[in-house]
């Protein structure tokens, strides 16, 4: 018997699923990061270096991001965006950045992933959309209410332009090569938030740590006009050397480095742990816990270990091969890519771990004493002129306990050496002369 | 026990077997294709190098590496036994990060104390880094160290820190959870012979490959040890040691139960009559059938100390 029948189930998305559930497990503050990453999505491609190259390529000098700048100005009445990171095409405007979820599951360059960031940002925060942005000889306009748009029904996911011109009229509002973003009528919950002095501590504290390597290559990065500063820590580098490990993995590029923060540097939870990067983008920061093998192949994170900092810096053309989660504020624990690296993370680790945990006398003996003056003689270097080369962690202590020696120099009258020289039987010279009083007083004194 | 039954420590000649029987096993590897002589053997050799002597000797191994975490570097000196050993002092932890990954090795990381997660991120750590063909043993402190001459009140609450102690630090690898069951001496080898199985399976399973397990001996020269032995390897590894005459040899084991290996002591006349007569010796002079049945099993390797004036 045939039970099958033509009359179709309804399968179909809803409006009220994206703007009102998809929105609910998104802060206000990855929100406007999402924003962001939008905008900030396709400098490195623009700037022709790969996330990854900063890494001790450039000595710490060039500034390959410094052409651009993203200003973001946030009101309790209003959000506005402004860019010149390379502006949206007429085409992809039309085809792609509107659609919810991507056209295909191919991945991309940057920092787009999902193809959601930008809508879901939208439709959590405001209710008046202006997007406008130009690239190359093209401009566009689209503007549009939320509310507007929802009650047109499941039927009509359609957006419209505005406007849309060529360069010889874009109005000067909208940068050149660039995106200007203003969102108004902004949601009530929302409202309350951007109004509170605590959220826009705590925004300057996510831009600071989430693009701290776009600002360290140059980008110029504002909220409400002052200037962001990169919180990458510096590492101690010489006679000490981090380790770093590059690892291939699929099509994702892995570059790991681990060491200790200066000494001289104020000792801060928020400096250590480990620092994972997508594309250039921070995903996890300073984290101390399971996650990144804290109590697992490495010891539970204890104070004692303040100075440690690891950063792994996962890169790929393939921007879903990459270990985030959709609000790119975590690593996706079980991929593969993660897994592997999280393998390797350890192995580079343990012998940063086992110094530091040499720092402390109460867990042996007086060796210590080497490790802790090695410490304090590191000097700091900055992520971007570390070496290139693959290498453990270096900690030199017997090395330097056979080479450690200082230079003597002094004057004395020429009639008194001249009589040592005598007494000594020899035609010796000045600095043969120093060495052996030296060691004459240094054997009757000190040593028998 | 009487006097004569035990053993001096310095000798162990348990241990000696142990390491014979290993050279055994890695020559049939050779002869199964597995180049041992160009592998680079890392091992913790302490001022005395018995294997780093042996292994150069019998498996004609050159590239070396001691690793020692004592703070006794100009005694490794001193006593470096040929001028190719390289010396890492420090942790076996700081030499894992540095290891060519393209070249095959043989590392014993032969611990004198109890499993711990250190160990266990050790092990985990040659198993990131080492390259297929490559063999990882490891030998570790089993010994359940019950002090039979204590109250029971006192033997009870060391058994109970024990197992708390144990359930924190491995119970992770452990189906079903540490028992007290486990802390006994035929069960506690067992039991850490388990838990390193699942770290290595769990490290390289990431790898898509497997630990080949070849030796699980256990020995007891004064405290019991357990050593677990095997080659990383995927498919094709698997296929070329099955194909070979490997688990031909008796003492290769790839369980979780490990063979006991057992120098009863016995005279150098004793020996002599056991090796030359298949019957039991019971009728010319007493010994255990236990005894005799240990001495029979690995007398081959059974080592003979005789002093010498050098």
């Amino acid at each position: 018997m045939d039970n099958t029948s033509e009359e179709k189930v309804d399968g179909r998305p809803t409006k009220a699923f994206f703007v009102d559930m998809l929105t609910r497990d998104i802060s206000v503050t990855a929100s406007i990061l999402d924003l962001c990453d939008n905008a900030l999505g396709r400098t490195f491609e623009l700037a022709d270096i790969d996330a990854s190259y900063f890494l001790g390529a450039m000595n710490g000098k060039q500034k390959p991001l410094k052409p651009f700048y993203l200003h973001l100005k946030v009101t309790p009445s209003a959000i506005s965006m402004e860019d010149n990171c390379g502006g949206i095409s007429i085409d992809h405007a039309r085809e792609d950045i509107f659609r919810l979820g991507k056209t295909d599951d191919s991945g991309e360059t940057g920092l787009s992933v999902y193809g959601i960031g930008m809508k879901r940002a939208f439709f959590k925060l405001a209710d008046h959309v202006s997007l406008r942005s130009s690239h190359k000889n093209e401009w566009f306009d689209i503007t549009f209410d939320v509310s507007k748009w929802r009650n047109k029904g499941d039927d009509d996911w359609s957006l419209k332009f505005t406007h849309t011109g060529t360069a010889k009229d874009r109005p000067d509002a909208i940068p050149k090569n660039g995106t200007l973003i203003e969102l108004k009528t902004i949601r009530p919950g929302v409202r309350d938030i951007l109004g509170q002095k605590s959220f826009r501590n705590d925004l300057r504290d996510r831009l600071q740590s989430a693009y701290s390597l776009f600002v360290k290559l140059g980008l110029d990065l504002r909220l409400d006009g002052v200037r962001i500063e990169s919180t990458t820590p510096d590492l101690a580098d010489e006679p000490l050397k981090p380790a770093r490990k590059t690892l291939k993995l699929d099509d994702v590029r892995a570059v790991l480095v681990a060491g200790l923060t200066p000494k001289a540097t104020l000792a801060n939870a928020s400096n250590s742990g480990w620092f994972v990067y997508c594309n250039g983008r921070l995903v996890l920061d300073a984290d101390k816990g399971r996650t990144t093998g804290w109590g697992d192949d490495l010891p539970q994170w204890h104070s004692k270990f303040l100075h440690f900092a690891g950063f792994v810096f996962f890169t790929s053309n393939n921007s879903l091969a990459l270990p985030w989660t959709t609000t790119k504020q975590g690593v996706v624990e079980d991929s593969e890519v993660f897994i592997r690296a999280k393998q390797e993370m350890q192995v580079q680790a343990r012998p940063v771990i086992d110094f530091l945990s040499r720092q402390y006398p109460s867990d042996v003996g007086d060796e210590s004493v080497q490790e802790r003056i090695l410490f304090e003689k590191a000097r700091p270097v900055s992520l971007t002129s570390l070496s290139k080369t693959d290498r453990a962690f270096v900690a030199p202590l017997p090395k330097m306990k056979a080479k450690a020696q200082t230079k003597i120099q002094y004057f004395r009258p020429t009639a008194q050496v001249e009589r040592v020289r005598e007494k000594l039987g020899k035609k010796l010279s000045l600095y043969e002369i120093g060495g052996r009083t030296f060691d004459y007083f240094y054997r009757a004194e000190i040593d028998e | 026990m009487s006097s004569y039954e035990k053993f001096n420590y310095l000798v162990r000649p348990a241990k000696q077997i142990e390491r014979k029987l290993l050279i055994e096993g890695l020559h049939q590897l050779s002869a199964s294709g597995f180049p041992i002589r160009r592998y680079r053997y890392v091992g913790f050799g302490s001022p005395f190098y018995a294997d780093f002597v042996l292994f150069h000797k019998y498996l004609y191994i050159e590239d070396m590496l001691c690793v020692e975490g004592s703070d006794i570097r100009r005694r490794m000196k001193f006593n470096r036994p040929f001028p190719k050993v390289a010396l890492h002092m420090g942790k076996a932890s700081g030499v894992i990060p540095k290891l060519d990954r393209e070249k095959r090795h043989i590392v014993w990381v032969d611990y004198d104390y109890q499993l711990t997660p250190d160990m266990l991120s050790d092990l985990a750590g040659f198993a990131v880094t080492l390259c297929p063909d490559s063999v990882l043993i490891v030998t570790v402190d089993a010994d359940p160290r019950v002090f039979d001459d204590l109250p029971e009140d006192i033997v009870n609450q060391i058994r109970d820190f024990r197992l708390k102690k144990l359930t924190e630090e491995i119970g992770r690898w452990v189906d079903g959870g540490v028992k007290k069951s486990h802390l006994t001496r035929p069960a506690l080898p067992t039991l850490y012979a388990s838990v390193i199985r699942s770290r290595l399976h769990d490290a390289l399973s990431i790898r898509k490959l497997e630990f080949l397990q070849l030796f699980n001996f256990s020995y007891a020269d004064g405290r019991q040890m357990l050593s677990i032995g095997g080659m990383i390897g995927g498919a094709e590894q698997k296929r070329r040691l099955q194909a070979s005459d490997i688990y031909q040899l008796k003492f290769i084991n790839d369980t979780e139960k490990p063979i006991v290996i057992s120098a009863p002591p016995l005279t150098q006349r004793e020996r002599l009559w056991l090796d030359q007569n298949a019957k039991s010796p019971l009728k010319e002079f007493e010994i255990k059938a236990e005894d005799v049945s240990n001495y029979r099993r690995f007398y081959r390797y059974y080592p003979s100390y005789f002093e010498a004036l050098l």
